[in-house]
């Protein structure tokens, strides 16, 4: 209950203006910025196209602060626009390369290919090459409860879906894994 | 924990084997990252509010170039732009619409001559008539005695038709008048089978009364 009432005193102290604005939003950037990026990170791969969706998602929140209603948690709501902005990201990334016929190497699981330290026989990167098999929206759903243990309850205000779909979406992800994991 | 433990028994309900995987991602990330994320971001947004506020210049490079145009024009063109404007104005205007209002009228005056069509042979149906039959056959129809007699009573009080012939106007020279002379060379003409056969006919009677 400390968290929610410093996020709430935050947000109070940005939408006074001035030199508090700053302040206040650089208290916001640090707590959340972790958090925020792993979770883009997981979805776009690349660290550098995760660092431009990370700036990009908190100039939104900068933009759209001002007009934040306090009876929403804030986590919930920059995780919203996170995911939009991963969303957005890939769709944009998608069309680019179905225009461009030469770029096809650049998949998700080519980029995994291309990380650092990256070992197929190792099963945390296995299970990386598993996650990216899934359709994007159980993607979202896996990564926030397996790697960030999110609640369901905090899932189905980020995603604005039901608490039974979300249970259902994460039942048939990891039934996809355990077969990615088992017999890919 | 207490977070942590529901979500791996949830997982192991699903599958053992995920759950036994680790949860951790193995992606690196650059050494002090997240140090300088903070105030790479206030710069960024410094420079987005800057930018929106001033009249951002997009390239100097076309800021620089004349806005002129370089396309030409032939000569006069923009003198006769209004004659030519003010030419297809004058054309005739054809009104689609007026073949709309001619079978609308059409239309009406096919529905009145029908109606004035039902209601005149309805009309003629209802008045009292003689059978088909009967009106073909009036000319076998022996006429009375009387409508005989009326018919000739009304024919002789007719007015005798004036004309303008002198002898047809006298009418005294309908009758022939013959003499013996020209009887027998009437008869010479005749030939003598047709008189004999004519005379067996009428037993020899008519020969008086044509003198």
């Amino acid at each position: 209950m400390h968290v929610l009432s410093d996020h709430n005193e935050w947000v109070g102290q940005f939408k006074k203006g001035g030199s508090e604005k700053e302040q206040a939003f650089t208290k916001i950037v640090k707590h959340f910025q972790e958090k925020i990026y792993w979770q883009i990170r997981r979805m776009v791969i690349n660290h550098e196209d995760a660092d431009d969706v990370v700036q990009n998602v908190f100039i939104k929140a900068w933009n759209g602060l001002d007009n934040f209603r306090e009876d929403a948690k804030l986590s919930t709501w920059l995780y919203r626009i996170a995911v939009n902005e991963s969303l957005s990201f890939l769709e944009q990334k998608k069309k680019r390369e179905a225009v461009s016929f030469d770029d096809v190497s650049d998949t998700l699981e080519n980029k995994i290919h291309a990380e650092k330290g990256f070992d197929e026989s190792k099963a945390i990167w296995k299970l990386q090459l598993a996650v990216q098999q899934l359709p994007e929206k159980q993607r979202i759903v896996f990564n926030m409860r397996y790697f960030e243990e999110m609640p369901y309850e905090e899932m189905s205000q980020i995603l604005d879906t039901s608490v039974g779909a979300l249970k259902a979406s994460y039942h048939h992800a990891v039934k996809k894994i355990e077969e990615f994991i088992l017999n890919g | 924990m207490l977070k942590a433990d529901t979500i791996q028994k949830e997982l192991k309900l699903i599958s053992e084997a995920v759950a036994d995987l680790p949860n951790t991602t193995p992606f690196s990330v650059p050494d002090h990252y997240f140090d300088g994320l903070t105030s790479r971001i206030l710069q960024n947004i410094g420079q987005f509010d800057a930018e929106e506020e001033k009249d951002p210049i997009l390239s100097p490079l076309l800021q620089s170039l004349q806005k002129e145009n370089p396309y030409q024009v032939p000569a006069g063109y923009f003198q006769q732009l209004p004659l030519e404007l003010n030419r297809e104005q004058t054309t005739p205007v054809v009104q689609i619409f007026a073949w709309k209002k001619i079978i609308g009228y059409a239309a009406a005056a096919c529905l009145a001559g029908i109606l004035f069509l039902a209601f005149f042979f309805e009309k003629d149906a209802a008045a009292p008539s003689l059978p088909v039959a009967q009106k073909t056959d009036w000319e076998s129809q022996p006429l009375s005695t009387e409508s005989i007699q009326t018919y000739l009573m009304e024919s002789d009080q007719l007015q005798p038709v004036e004309t303008t012939d002198p002898e047809l106007s006298s009418g005294n020279n309908l009758l022939v008048d013959l003499t013996p002379t020209m009887i027998s060379e009437i008869l010479k003409e005749i030939p003598e089978n047709d008189i004999s056969s004519y005379m067996a006919q009428t037993g020899g009677n008519e020969m008086v009364s044509l003198n």
